[in-house]
């Protein structure tokens, strides 16, 4: 019963309340730094990814209630489990930084964070950092305090003299062969993996969207050539071909990104294509065309708005697949290699260690399953909303 | 009715043939991007910093040395008299070495296919005898999850559960190290105990497809009206069963498991990296890290056909069960 009155702003409202209590000095930190930045006392010469990461993030965090309290109305439904997952995994994108426990290319003191099981806590002795050059102190200490960089070629690591620095870390999920924390890892996973498969479904609707205007608009010859195209690139096993690609041209993260865009086109097409000719018939394209609009205008003002529903669906769909076949190909040594914190790779490099360590590969595992439920279970869910009809 | 056969069957091997000249045209252009592709074979055999005269010797064993419109051209000689050129690798005909890959993953492909189809066909008629029961509200919760799971998570967790908790499976390869010794039985014995985590994560997902597949479609049906006309006059549940419901129910799954064939024949990829299997997968992947150029060629062309012929068998089911395809193409 009480489960029945849990509303999605519920939900909202607590994980926003969690991360605020749990990381409170965080947030107090890097708020006094933006404000500093912002009074002039610390002079940036050199933008930093991971601190910009940081600053945004917790912008965005304050942010937040102000935007969740302008959709009130539409987060007002009930919660089911996938929008649940939805929700969560929009946390985890946006505050990476601010939910992981460690810096997720820190290499911890391998003496003692060695492969150790999930939900373990070790004391460590606190080093100070010490900067050979001469930066600014404030950003300096700022550093140090919350940025605990893994590799810095400028920085010393001095033990400190007093015994009471140490401090304890907390590994919710263990930590890897080289005393990295699997749980900040497979947080900044979640994000690489949501940006590749939103990067790689929107080229693939790019190109299915063109392509099905061409078959659309461009008459019989192109329609027919078009159809036997897609009929032969649907049947064939693109992993390959992909393979061959990624194994010849080198892996970059584009690389990936377009190889799988460029890979995923065929189903979307046919539902565009299919879209497309249902409306060319429509009284307001009809009258569209009577009124002298230009083709392009007609597809990009009269016909986009109106697929982007029914396409939906399969863009969600798609997106699942892409970072299925991103972590498959990460799995198998093709991906974009190690500078990313891709799920695949992890698993890969945890199989070695299944049977000592089994919770390098599982927690990879896990999240990579309840992406992919998440994903086919939402795509389900709008395909109730949008076909009322199907029984599905 | 009789012309309306022939038409359809010439329309299926117009498909068939199509597919094929599309498949050569996809060999064409796997073959310029491997010519133009950065990288050298050469430089896996001999280096020709140490010895460019060697080196030019093999390169030219290798048919490389000459422009790239001639090679291209024996290439095309070589394809229309049904030679694949020689592997870099294993240094025996791309034909040669297929033949030995094959046999191994047309064996688990179709016991594989066999055990998805059974076991989801079985799933799904028990479950809709017993709507509402136990297993029917089991997998109707579970099938969206099991299906979400990649092949690799599979594998190692039934690796994890059965040959590192449990300790009663082997976790890769296909035989033992003492096979040599074992009697004729106790050879059977070892393949069957190697195959079975294999088979295992190839099956389930396609289990749960087909089942998933059979049984939506089977609920759709049974809501029509002429159904509920039959049964309101008396049919028995067998005859609705199997006379109504299931040719209709039929069509779409047919088309699902060409599809699905195609990709296990084409070789179970990830499965047999795993596993450590010698199937086309893994000598594909092989081919492709040693840049041996005719076998991925090779390798494309018999999985492209085996996937082609996969597909045109299903249309010929898809056509036994319904003759009103012909509508549909």
């Amino acid at each position: 019963m009480t489960m029945k009155k849990l509303k999605l702003i519920h939900i909202v409202i607590l994980f926003w309340l969690l991360i605020l209590i749990a990381k409170w000095e965080l947030l107090y930190n890097i708020m006094n730094f933006v404000l500093y930045v912002f009074r002039g006392n610390v002079k940036i010469q050199k933008i930093d990814i991971a601190l910009l990461d940081y600053v945004v993030a917790t912008l965005l965090f304050f942010i937040l209630p102000f935007v969740a309290w302008k959709f009130r109305k539409k987060l007002n439904v009930r919660i089911s489990g996938a929008s649940f997952s939805v929700t969560m995994f929009f946390f985890f994108v946006l505050f990476a930084p601010l939910i992981a426990t460690s810096n997720p290319a820190m290499h911890h003191d391998i003496k003692k964070c060695k492969l150790l099981p999930p939900f373990s806590s070790v004391a460590i002795e606190e080093r100070t950092n010490i900067k050979i050059s001469n930066a600014s102190s404030g950003l300096h200490e700022f550093y140090n305090k919350i940025i605990n960089r893994g590799i810095d070629k400028n920085t010393l690591y001095l033990k400190a003299n007093n015994q009471n620095n140490s401090k304890k870390l907390f590994f919710l999920f263990g930590t890897d062969e080289y005393g990295r924390d699997v749980f900040s890892r497979i947080l900044y996973g979640t994000r690489f993996a949501f940006f590749l498969g939103i990067s790689s479904v929107i080229i693939s609707f790019s190109l299915a969207f063109l392509l099905g205007a061409a078959a659309g608009f461009g008459g019989k010859f192109w329609d027919n050539l078009l159809n036997r195209f897609t009929e032969i690139f649907l049947s064939f096993p693109f992993l390959f071909l992909i393979i061959v690609f990624l194994a010849f041209f080198g892996n970059s993260f584009w690389v990936v990104v377009f190889v799988l865009g460029f890979s995923g086109w065929m189903g979307l097409f046919k539902i565009i294509r299919a879209e497309i000719l249902r409306l060319k018939s429509k009284d307001f394209i009809i009258s569209a065309k009577m009124l002298g609009m230009p083709e392009y205008k007609i597809l990009l003002k009269e016909i986009f708005p109106v697929i982007l529903a029914p396409v939906t669906v399969n863009l969600v769909l798609q997106f699942g697949n892409v970072i299925m076949a991103e972590s498959a190909l990460s799995f198998l040594g093709f991906g974009v290699g190690d500078e990313y914190f891709s799920w695949g790779a992890m698993i890969n490099s945890g199989q070695y260690y299944l049977a000592n360590a089994w919770w390098l590969s599982f927690f990879p595992s896990l999240f990579l399953a309840l992406t992919l439920i998440t994903m086919n279970k939402t795509g389900n869910e709008l395909e109730k909303i949008y076909n009322p009809g199907s029984t599905k | 009715m009789n012309e309306m056969k022939k038409g359809l069957t010439f329309i299926l091997i117009k498909r068939f043939f199509t597919s094929i000249l599309l498949l050569l045209l996809l060999i064409i252009f796997l073959f310029f991007l491997l010519r133009i592709s950065p990288g050298d074979p050469v430089q896996k055999f001999v280096s020709p910093l140490l010895s460019p005269k060697l080196a030019g010797k093999v390169k030219a064993s290798f048919g490389l040395d000459k422009p790239l419109w001639e090679q291209f051209f024996i290439f095309i000689k070589n394809l229309v008299t049904g030679n694949f050129g020689i592997s870099y690798q294993y240094r025996l005909p791309v034909l040669d070495v297929i033949l030995m890959f094959l046999p191994f993953t047309l064996i688990l492909a179709s016991v594989s296919f066999a055990i998805q189809i059974g076991t989801g066909f079985y799933l799904a008629f028990v479950t809709f005898k017993r709507r509402g029961g136990f297993l029917d509200k089991l997998l109707s919760r579970f099938s969206l999850a099991v299906y979400s799971i990649p092949t690799f998570v599979l594998a190692l967790m039934l690796i994890y559960i059965f040959s590192v908790w449990l300790n009663i499976l082997p976790p890769a390869d296909l035989r033992s190290i003492e096979f040599d010794d074992l009697s004729f039985f106790g050879k059977v014995w070892d393949y069957l105990v190697h195959l079975t985590l294999p088979v295992l994560s190839l099956s389930i997902p396609g289990i749960i497809i087909y089942y998933k597949y059979l049984r939506e479609n089977m609920d759709v049906e049974n809501n029509k009206n002429y159904i509920k006309y039959l049964r309101s006059n008396g049919y028995d549940e067998k005859t609705v069963l199997w006379k109504h419901i299931i040719p209709n129910a039929l069509d779409p799954v047919v088309s699902v498991a060409g599809i699905e064939l195609g990709i296990l024949l084409g070789g179970a990829l990830i499965t047999e990296v795993i596993f450590n299997l010698p199937g086309m997968g893994r000598l594909t992947i092989n081919a492709i890290l040693n840049r041996d150029f005719p076998l991925i060629i090779g390798c494309t062309l018999v999985s492209g056909i085996l996937i082609i012929t996969a597909n045109f068998i299903a249309d010929l089911v898809r056509f036994k069960i319904d003759k009103r395809m012909l509508v549909s193409i």
